[in-house]
């Protein structure tokens, strides 16, 4: 394995990792580092810097037949989203231009990537089934694991003085009657 | 291409291998302290080990583990990418059905609507 091979698998890695690093948090502050780190992996991914082996060129070719496509599809999924009905206002235009979008991504897929074939097919869905599998047997794992987790223990009652302070915050803020 | 059904189990155990990786990688980069990812992480290395040995010695005798791992790997995304259209499918008819749908008639906002009238 040579390193523009060591260059792909890094560009994977951080690409998967920065999705999941800006899954963490709360939906309005996700992680900072989660794009960027996807970012760069796709830079890493897209721009190899000399001649790859016969396993990875045949994944980079893939990726890259598939590029353009995929990032015409998701712009138009996410430009169509702006443009349709929230509380049934809807901006026409920009709607317009998202399904724009995804039939040029559908025509770009259609003319130069679909090519039909059985065996791909059989072999892909085989993979697929075994990805759907290996999920299945890990949330029955994280499901054993949750139940075996010993239970926190109880907490202290509140003292005089924490009594004192949460009645005052609870008079400033309701009012006393 | 000669396909058989060792294919299928072959291809089958590379993306169990995959989704292992793929869950280990997750369960690293979003590590909180209160997330217990021993126990997991040990678990789910113990079934990547099993699929790359089932793997190994059943299937892919003449490679090396490296180069078993980057081909699982392969054609793992490879088949992701094969299947992403028809993802791409439901997304589009859903953006469609999105698109084209109409305020539905509802006879309690008639209702109001009479009622603001004739006052």
């Amino acid at each position: 394995m040579e390193l523009p091979d060591l260059q792909l698998w890094s560009g994977i890695l951080l690409l998967f990792s920065g999705f999941f690093v800006h899954r963490m948090g709360p939906s309005f502050r996700r992680n900072v580092l989660g794009k960027p780190m996807a970012l760069i992996g796709l830079v890493l991914i897209l721009i190899p810097l000399g001649n790859l082996s016969e396993i990875e060129q045949d994944l980079f070719s893939k990726i890259i037949l598939n590029f353009p496509w995929m990032i015409l599809a998701s712009t138009g999924i996410l430009v169509s989203l702006f443009g349709s009905p929230i509380y049934w206002k809807r901006n026409t235009d920009i709607n317009a231009l998202g399904l724009l979008l995804i039939s040029f991504s559908w025509i770009l897929y259609l003319r130069y990537v679909f090519s039909p074939n059985l065996d791909n097919f059989l072999i892909s869905f085989s993979t697929i089934a075994g990805m759907i599998f290996s999920i299945i047997s890990f949330l029955y794992l994280i499901k054993i694991i949750e139940s075996n987790t010993p239970k926190a223990q109880e907490s202290d009652p509140l003292t005089e003085n924490e009594k004192k302070f949460i009645t005052s915050i609870l008079k400033r803020n309701v009012g006393e009657k | 291409m000669n396909f058989n059904i060792s294919d299928i189990f072959d291809s089958f155990l590379q993306g169990f291998l995959f989704m292992s990786i793929l869950f280990s990688i997750h369960l690293v980069f979003s590590f909180h302290p209160y997330h217990r990812i021993t126990p997991l992480l040990l678990f789910t290395s113990v079934l990547g080990i099993i699929a790359i040995t089932i793997n190994y010695y059943f299937f892919n005798t003449e490679i090396s583990v490296l180069e078993l791992l980057r081909e699982s790997l392969t054609n793992s995304i490879i088949s992701i990418l094969f299947v992403l259209p028809l993802i791409f499918l439901i997304s589009t008819i859903m953006m469609l059905r999105l698109s084209l749908r109409n305020r539905f008639e509802d006879p309690l906002l008639n209702l109001l609507d009479s009622d603001l009238n004739s006052e």
